[in-house]
């Protein structure tokens, strides 16, 4: 892949992760219940709750589920881009609606990007940089259909970005360490539990 | 009744191609989006306003998750189909094997319209947030949304949908071509869909 699509593809991801984010974030906290009272008991525990998963459970735990993600969002090289497109959407989404329960719960900004910036810039760098990937799946669904012999061409081309996922991967095991030794404890010992 | 007049009773009348190709794509977004609002609107309604605002947006957004990422498997299971056909030396053209696909979408068409008439004609209960916030292990999705049918539903309409890709392709090349191909494109699509979910399951 050329500078010139990594740039426009990176921008894409970018887009669709920040408007998803957008959206759950302004949606959330129109409607969002302002008192804990209102909150489900079984979701006002789990927010108070420390216990769990600890150690290397809560690491492969974390990891298993980002590396589903990272799975989703390569998906899109064969599935015309659609799942990367979608997935990244919803993870924007989820991140946005997580933020603005935690802010109409009383929850500090500072707090909160405390918590979410240790391992979330690694993160998402590797989801963005998985989204930009998947979303060539357009381009070799189309050669496809329109049954160019360039397919096989454009097949080994995209071959050659085995080093990027895999470096995507290292990072999110980066993620997933800092995530279970620094931000779990920091938000325990600030009593916003998990 | 002249020969002309027979031939057109014996084949019916003839849908342009994009409206036949397209028609099990545009129906199925219809019952599956029926479905969907019947459940979700079922299942909440004896949820608090407030909260059920939050589960219903998330709801929703899932649902429409999981309907396009169902679009993309079966766009991967058309590549995965021609892929093994090449492999075959067959020469068929992917747009054959897209149409042979759409074609056979219409038994996803019939999941999402007899799962909309089950909504319709039994909706599930209302949901306890308790129960749907912290689900127990045992429980699958069927269990906790009260609608046992859905797997079996599902795994019905996927049968259907391979035998007729099946039939449809049997049509242009090799039975045991045709055969092998949706067996690759389904297992394909099978251990993709596993290997994502049991990394989601934190099977690692």
């Amino acid at each position: 892949m050329d500078h010139k699509s990594w740039i426009r593809n990176l921008a894409i991801a970018l887009a669709l992760w920040a408007g998803g984010a957008m959206l759950g974030f302004g949606f959330t906290t129109q409607v969002a219940p302002t008192s804990h009272e209102a909150l489900p008991k079984a979701a006002a525990a789990d927010a108070a709750t420390t216990s769990g998963p600890v150690g290397g459970k809560l690491y492969f735990g974390i990891l298993g589920r980002n590396l589903a993600v990272y799975g989703w969002l390569l998906c899109g090289l064969v599935s015309l881009g659609i799942s990367t497109v979608v997935v990244t959407l919803f993870n924007g989404v989820h991140l946005g609606q997580t933020i603005a329960l935690a802010a109409t719960a009383g929850a500090p900004a500072t707090s909160i990007a405390r918590l979410l910036l240790p391992h979330g810039v690694l993160e998402v760098s590797a989801f963005l940089v998985a989204a930009a990937v998947g979303i060539l799946g357009l381009r070799l669904g189309r050669a496809w259909l329109s049954n160019e012999v360039r397919l096989g061409a454009q097949c080994r081309q995209l071959a050659r970005l085995w080093p990027v996922a895999s470096l995507g991967a290292v990072a999110l095991a980066f993620a997933a360490g800092i995530e279970t030794y620094v931000t779990v404890p920091l938000a325990e010992s600030r009593g916003l539990g998990r | 009744m002249g020969p002309a007049s027979h031939s057109r009773l014996a084949h019916g009348f003839h849908l342009a191609p994009w409206i036949a190709t397209g028609a099990p794509w545009a129906l199925w977004l219809i019952g599956f989006a029926m479905m969907t609002v019947v459940a979700t609107e079922s299942l909440f309604r004896d949820v608090p306003p407030d909260v059920a605002a939050i589960a219903l947006f998330a709801a929703y957004v899932t649902a429409a998750t999981v309907a396009l990422l169902l679009l993309g498997f079966m766009f991967l299971f058309a590549l995965s189909c021609s892929l093994m056909l090449l492999w075959l030396q067959e020469s068929l053209r992917p747009a054959l094997v897209a149409r042979a696909v759409s074609l056979a979408f219409w038994a996803m068409t019939a999941n999402a319209w007899i799962g909309a008439l089950l909504v319709a004609i039994d909706p599930p209960a209302s949901i306890d947030m308790d129960v749907f916030l912290l689900p127990s292990a045992e429980e699958d999705a069927e269990g906790v949304l009260g609608m046992p049918w859905l797997n079996e539903l599902r795994y019905a309409c996927s049968v259907a949908f391979a035998v007729t890709c099946f039939a449809l392709l049997a049509r242009s090349v090799k039975p045991l071509h045709a055969l092998l191909a949706v067996l690759f494109a389904s297992a394909t699509v099978a251990f993709i869909t596993s290997a994502i979910d049991w990394l989601g399951d934190t099977g690692l």
